[in-house]
């Protein structure tokens, strides 16, 4: 007997089959095992990760063997990417793949007076745009008040291990 | 230097009837000073201030020391004393680790908060799902625990698996379930029973795990992690069941790793969460680890 899937993948392919649209929800864990797709004729990958809620070490793995599957010439576009897959691109080496990209991404942000957590979503080339060989990865960090002291929210990430998957060495590196 | 007389000062507000006794006839190896001639693992803790991963791995692969603890921390003595117990009295710590977590036991010296705890025994696989669920929403009745319960989840998730797959072995000592695949059922034998418990004040969020096997293999740990941290190779052995990435899920995820075990008798770890910080200073928190074997 296999254990109840604790995550919910839906796949969509576009009329004219160049497209898989993913959605990946839930916890990735023991259970996040993906069948083999069939990627003929497909140019892109697009997965919206909004409502992956964690990752166990057995979900990376999951993802990796996943990831393993897709032709290394499909570009893969990650959209509304959660702090729980970003901490993962950061630290584990080939879970953010060279021919992937970050659409958009939630950063925590935290008001000290009201111990009150938010989590704005930057979009790519409108809020941040990663590094190459010729130019520095920049990101204008959103401003943001406080629902209820209508103070200045501040980022809560250490901006130079949040961001670091925009980084082009690292990139190349991991 | 005797701990005892590094922190004299410091220790001089302490009833005599407390836990004094533990400390006495331990060493302390502080990493700010010349490392000493010669180091026995079973008297010592090392203690540093903002000391990275790195270095105190380093130092528990190099020099066998079973305790590192941040002096930079408000729960230095908390922790010095966990670790000296666990060096002294090890069943003790194993049998309620709680109070040096949960610090409203120290009536005198800290305001009384809140404790919420919960508990649940396990054998099999097919329990899992429920005591996640039971969990999420425990955490969900706590704006602070809230805010953390991805990773106490996450956490929970490593050391429930742990004590189903890694930790079972048979009267050999040989691993029964280790390499089968994470979505496999297991069930234990009657007589075997782990447990799993969340206790929190405003504070510190603690999540544990008991087995009955006793069957860690702490080298192979200490070089994992030296693998991960201090050579910088993170990623997983997809050949393996066990890939090699829970420990240090847990350790980034917390501010205090323990890790005790009797050999073939019980085995229990903790993790600490620092709740009343937010992401960003929790990050940047300094870690505690404890590795204790007898």
């Amino acid at each position: 007997m296999k254990a109840e899937n604790s995550n919910k993948i839906k796949i969509q392919r576009s009329p004219d089959k160049t497209q898989i649209q993913m959605t990946i929800e839930g916890r990735l864990d023991e259970t996040f095992r993906l069948e083999p797709m069939d990627f003929t004729g497909v140019q892109s990958l697009i997965v919206d990760l909004k409502d992956t809620k964690l990752i166990t070490s057995q979900g990376i793995a999951g993802w990796l063997l996943w990831l393993q599957q897709i032709p290394k010439d499909i570009p893969i576009l990650f959209q509304k990417v959660p702090k729980v897959i970003v901490d993962q691109f950061n630290l584990v080496k080939g879970f953010y793949p060279k021919q992937s990209l970050v659409e958009s991404f939630y950063i925590p942000y935290y008001c000290d007076a009201c111990d009150r957590h938010s989590s704005p979503l930057v979009t790519r080339l409108v809020d941040f745009t990663e590094g190459t060989s010729e130019k520095s990865e920049s990101i204008a960090l959103p401003k943001l008040d406080c629902e209820d002291c209508k103070r200045k929210m501040e980022a809560d990430v250490v901006e130079e291990k949040y961001f670091r998957f925009l980084n082009f060495e690292y990139r190349r590196k991991s | 230097m005797r701990l005892t007389e590094k922190y004299a000062h410091q220790l001089a507000k302490v009833e005599k009837s407390t836990l004094l006794e533990i400390l006495e006839d331990i060493d302390i190896f502080d990493l700010s000073l010349p490392p000493p001639k010669k180091v026995d693992p079973k008297t010592t803790i090392a203690v540093g201030a903002a000391t990275p991963l790195k270095t105190i791995i380093t130092l528990l692969r190099d020099y066998e020391i079973e305790h590192f603890v941040q002096t930079n921390r408000n729960d230095f003595f908390f922790d010095l004393f966990a670790a000296s117990l666990m060096l002294k009295k090890p069943s003790r710590f194993m049998k309620n680790p709680v109070p040096f977590f949960i610090q409203n036991f120290k009536k005198d010296l800290i305001k009384h908060h809140e404790v919420r705890s919960k508990t649940w025994t396990f054998q099999s696989t097919a329990q899992k799902n429920t005591i996640m669920g039971e969990l999420e929403n425990f955490l969900s009745g706590h704006a602070r625990t809230q805010n953390y319960s991805s990773s106490a989840i996450m956490i929970a998730d490593e050391l429930v698996s742990n004590a189903l797959f890694s930790a079972p072995v048979d009267e050999d000592s040989k691993a029964l379930y280790q390499n089968l695949p994470r979505s496999s059922s297991i069930v234990l034998d009657m007589s075997k029973e782990c447990e799993l418990f969340v206790s929190h004040d405003e504070h510190r969020l603690l999540l544990g795990c008991t087995d009955p096997f006793g069957s860690v293999d702490m080298k192979k740990i200490i070089q994992r992690l030296y693998t991960i941290y201090v050579l910088e190779d993170s990623k997983p052995d997809l050949k393996s069941q066990s890939a090699g990435l829970g420990i240090k899920m847990m350790i980034d995820n917390s501010c205090g790793f323990y890790l005790v075990y009797k050999r073939n008798i019980k085995t229990l770890v903790c993790c600490a969460i620092p709740i009343s910080l937010s992401y960003k200073k929790s990050e940047l928190y300094p870690k505690n680890l404890h590795f204790s074997m007898f």
